[in-house]
């Protein structure tokens, strides 16, 4: 693979969170800790959490979402964490984090405000 | 005369073979055509994969094509398009059925194409295209009447299987308009561009027609008659033949104006006897034409007389078959044809096409009677028609025909006709249409018929009960009434009878009772086997497969799937809704059996066929998502099994009276979240969002076009992309199809 390739395929690989290139190449090991105090769950929701708090990219969001449900969190509990960091985090952040939680729920919230006829 | 329908059907030539013989054939060069040897020439030797002719009417198109074919010798794979091709499923039929007639592959490949609720996008187009790009033989496939594809889901597949001409073969279309692929293939430079100019004819090209048609003309003249048209060559044909008629100079010819086409047109036509003319006009109603057919249509038995009159005057007849029994009005004659039909006896067109619809139905082509009575406004006769037809043209994997039907009666209409409002509703219910089915079922609730089913099933009432159990939209004790109603009703050789066995069965199992449930599944499939409806039969074997395994009687279990898988193979009904129990069940005995490369097989199977069980057949929704849940808990996949027990509570959110499966959702819910493997470190399933999405990926369409099509905002698209590719372990398009395919969500 040339020079160019090379770095245009890492950058894609990071734009869209390639778990495992990102644990091999950047050292960042992403699986969620099994046998620590906090169960996947909690540390999933955490992740949300402080992934709104610093104002994370909308893929970030989107990411630790899927995560989280897939550690066994309701869309409830995700869209909790939100309600319940927005006293420390701010409305700014927590209305930055919205589109990546929806995309993670399968909620097309573009769509949604869009057509009239639509929840 | 009035033509004796009896007598008509005895003398109606093959009808089917023959236009299908015509359509994939490669016309014959009409004798002393215009060469355009040069042209040929340019396109055979440029590497690009795609000719695009493009031009207006008369400018010879066709006879292009039709010279290149003759001249070629690589493989032709002709396909002459027409208004029923704007159809994906169709078209990609046709494409096939090209290709194979080339002698380029099996005819398994056509059969594939065609397949109850076949997915066009997922399935069907990456299926021809992988075979066009395996292809070790060179071949051209030839596109003729390309602009009759209207629809972007055509043009859709028409991108995906023309990315995979492999280096050496070709695409060559004839189209009136610019085609939508052209932009972007001019761009990557892999398309090379003839039109009008290309097309146009000079003055010895004219004197050839005028040679052709035994009217002497001078050099000087020929030079101005061909300026004056601009080259245009049917101008100068007309021209020719309208000197050949008035034994007189050639007509004035100035442009491409439709309206100097009318003029010419007009010419020719003043110059026919009385009679010939009204035959000519009144018969352009007909897509094609046989002497039977006219003279029913006309009422005459002079008709099969002026048929062979025109013939011989060679007035723009093209036949069909080689025995000349079936013709057709070149295109631009037609349409001029119809415009004076339009003009001039408006009033009979009804009549005429009421006609050649009762000469259709007698002769075994009810399918033909329906588009001509389309053209009519007699809703009664149409949609009494397209109700008997409904079910066996949709058995038969023509979904998109029934669907193409029910959009010209048009939903008024449908209203007015309870039973065909029935089937509609059928319709959006197999297909998952989430935003139709509930406004379907609520006008098929409140109407009532009671004349005698033009489908087949004993009364509106039973047929009403069985779509009702189907859906079960308020609890089992309702779907074991409504399936029992039907049941009584249906007699033995009634084609609804095991459609309502196995709805019963259903309620059984939902209501809890195991013995009957299982005891009317074998009866209803041992019903569906006999009378052929293979899709009942994959249903009720997968049932009976699954309760066999709770059972543990595994070895019966394997011969159960053992046929359904076989049948769904056969059959092609790997897209059909209910058979992802098949998959989900040989998912099951694979892990029983500790294969699991198998069971990951059957599980992408039956994962990628889950969207389209929605909660319109709770049952079905909610039964495949815990069952497969069930199966990923078992490889210790936990994280999936929980995406699945999330989509049935969006079904138990719109059906939350579901019986006995409820319980065992619960029951599951509870052992999901005391089984140890709560964390998940390998890759999250496809959404059903996500899998809509992945077919799209095939395509060159910008993440705009795949929102339109969709229905979603081009953001959500975007983050559907990257969730696809973080899913797949990817980072660019090709390779997400790719991968995909390799895990069989994409494809075959």
């Amino acid at each position: 693979m040339d020079q160019a390739a090379r770095y245009q395929e890492i950058l894609r690989r990071l734009a869209i969170i390639d778990e495992k290139f990102i644990g091999d190449q950047a050292g960042l090991g992403l699986a969620l800790p099994g046998a620590r105090i906090l169960d996947p769950k909690t540390a999933a929701l955490v992740r949300v959490g402080v992934l709104a708090a610093i104002g994370a990219p909308e893929v970030c969001l989107e990411w630790s979402s899927s995560r989280a449900l897939a550690a066994g969190a309701t869309e409830g509990e995700i869209t909790g964490v939100l309600l319940a960091i927005a006293p420390v985090i701010g409305l700014g952040r927590m209305v930055g984090a919205t589109s990546g939680v929806a995309g993670a729920l399968g909620y097309d919230i573009e769509a949604a405000l869009d057509d009239p006829g639509r929840p | 005369v009035t033509v004796d329908s009896r007598d008509a059907s005895l003398a109606a030539p093959e009808l089917g073979q023959s236009l299908l013989d015509a359509k994939f054939s490669v016309p014959q060069l009409r004798p002393g055509t215009v060469s355009r040897a040069g042209l040929i020439q340019a396109a055979r030797s440029n590497a690009c994969r795609l000719v695009a002719v493009t031009a207006p009417a008369g400018y010879g198109k066709s006879t292009f094509l039709t010279e290149w074919a003759a001249r070629e010798d690589r493989r032709v794979a002709w396909v002459s398009l027409d208004r029923f091709d704007d159809d994906p499923v169709t078209l990609l039929a046709s494409l096939a059925s090209a290709y194979c007639r080339a002698g380029l592959a099996g005819p398994d490949l056509v059969l594939d194409m065609r397949g109850q609720g076949v997915s066009v996008l997922g399935r069907a187009a990456p299926r021809l295209a992988a075979e066009f790009r395996a292809s070790m033989v060179p071949f051209v496939l030839m596109l003729d009447d390309l602009h009759d594809l209207r629809s972007s889901a055509c043009h859709d597949v028409l991108g995906i299987v023309m990315s995979a001409i492999p280096r050496g073969s070709q695409v060559a279309a004839a189209s009136r308009d610019e085609l939508p692929e052209l932009p972007r293939l001019r761009a990557a430079g892999e398309a090379l561009e003839f039109g009008a100019d290309d097309l146009a004819l000079d003055a010895a090209g004219a004197r050839q027609i005028f040679a052709n048609a035994k009217v002497a003309v001078t050099a000087e003249l020929a030079a101005a008659v061909t300026e004056r048209a601009e080259g245009w060559p049917v101008g100068l044909y007309l021209a020719a033949l309208i000197a050949k008629q008035s034994h007189g100079q050639p007509a004035t010819v100035t442009g491409e104006d439709r309206y100097v086409a009318d003029y010419l047109y007009r010419e020719t036509l003043i110059r026919q006897p009385k009679a010939i003319q009204r035959f000519l006009r009144r018969t352009a109603v007909l897509d094609q034409l046989c002497a039977p057919l006219c003279e029913a249509v006309l009422s005459s038995s002079a008709a099969a007389i002026h048929l062979r009159q025109v013939e011989a005057h060679s007035l723009f007849l093209t036949p069909l078959d080689h025995e000349r029994q079936w013709y057709r009005y070149h295109a631009l004659f037609r349409e001029f044809l119809l415009g004076e039909l339009r003009r001039i006896e408006p009033d009979i067109i009804a009549t005429l096409h009421q006609r050649a619809a009762d000469w259709y139905e007698s002769s075994g082509s009810p399918a033909q009677a329906v588009e001509h009575l389309l053209q009519t406004t007699d809703w009664e006769r149409t949609t009494r028609l397209v109700t008997a037809l409904a079910l066996p043209t949709y058995m038969a994997g023509e979904l998109s025909t029934v669907q193409r039907w029910f959009r010209a009666v048009g939903d008024v209409n449908i209203e007015r006709y309870p039973l065909l409002a029935l089937h509609k509703c059928w319709e959006c219910v197999l297909t998952g249409d989430i935003t139709e089915a509930p406004r379907w079922a609520a006008i098929v609730d409140t109407s009532s018929f009671d004349g005698v089913p033009a489908n087949g099933s004993a009364s509106f009432d039973s047929a009403r009960a069985l779509l009702r159990a189907t859906m079960c939209a308020t609890g089992p004790d309702a779907m074991v009434a409504d399936a029992s109603f039907a049941v009584a009703q249906e007699a033995p050789w009634s084609p609804w009878r095991d459609t309502a066995l196995w709805a019963l069965a259903e309620a059984h199992l939902l209501a809890g009772d195991l013995e009957r449930a299982r005891a009317l599944f074998a009866e209803a499939s041992a019903i569906a086997a006999e009378v052929g409806n293979a899709d009942n039969m994959v249903a009720c074997e997968s049932h009976l497969a699954w309760l066999a395994m709770d059972h543990g009687d595994w070895q019966e279990a394997a011969g159960r799937l053992d046929l359904a898988l076989a049948t769904i193979e056969e059959k092609r009904l790997h897209d059909y809704v209910y058979s992802s129990l098949a998959f989900a069940g040989a998912a099951r005995l694979s892990v029983h059996h500790g294969d699991l490369k198998e069971a990951h097989r059957q599980l992408a199977r039956a994962m990628r066929a889950r969207p389209s069980a929605t909660y319109l057949l709770p049952s079905l929704a909610v039964r495949l998502r815990l069952q497969l849940a069930k199966v990923y808990l078992a490889i210790a996949d936990a994280g999936t099994a929980r995406q699945l027990l999330r989509e049935i509570d969006d079904v138990l959110i719109h059906r939350p009276a579901l019986g006995t499966l409820s319980n065992e959702v619960d029951e599951f819910r509870r052992a999901l979240t005391s089984s140890a493997t709560s964390g998940q470190a390998g890759p999250l399933p496809l959404t059903p969002a996500e899998l809509r999405l992945l077919p799209y990926l095939q395509t060159h369409l910008t993440a705009d076009m795949i929102a339109q099509r969709l229905f979603l905002s081009s953001h959500t698209v975007k983050t559907q992309v990257k969730a696809v590719y973080r899913k797949l372990g990817v980072s660019s398009r090709d390779d997400a199809v790719q991968k995909a395919t390799a895990i069989g969500l994409l494809g075959r």
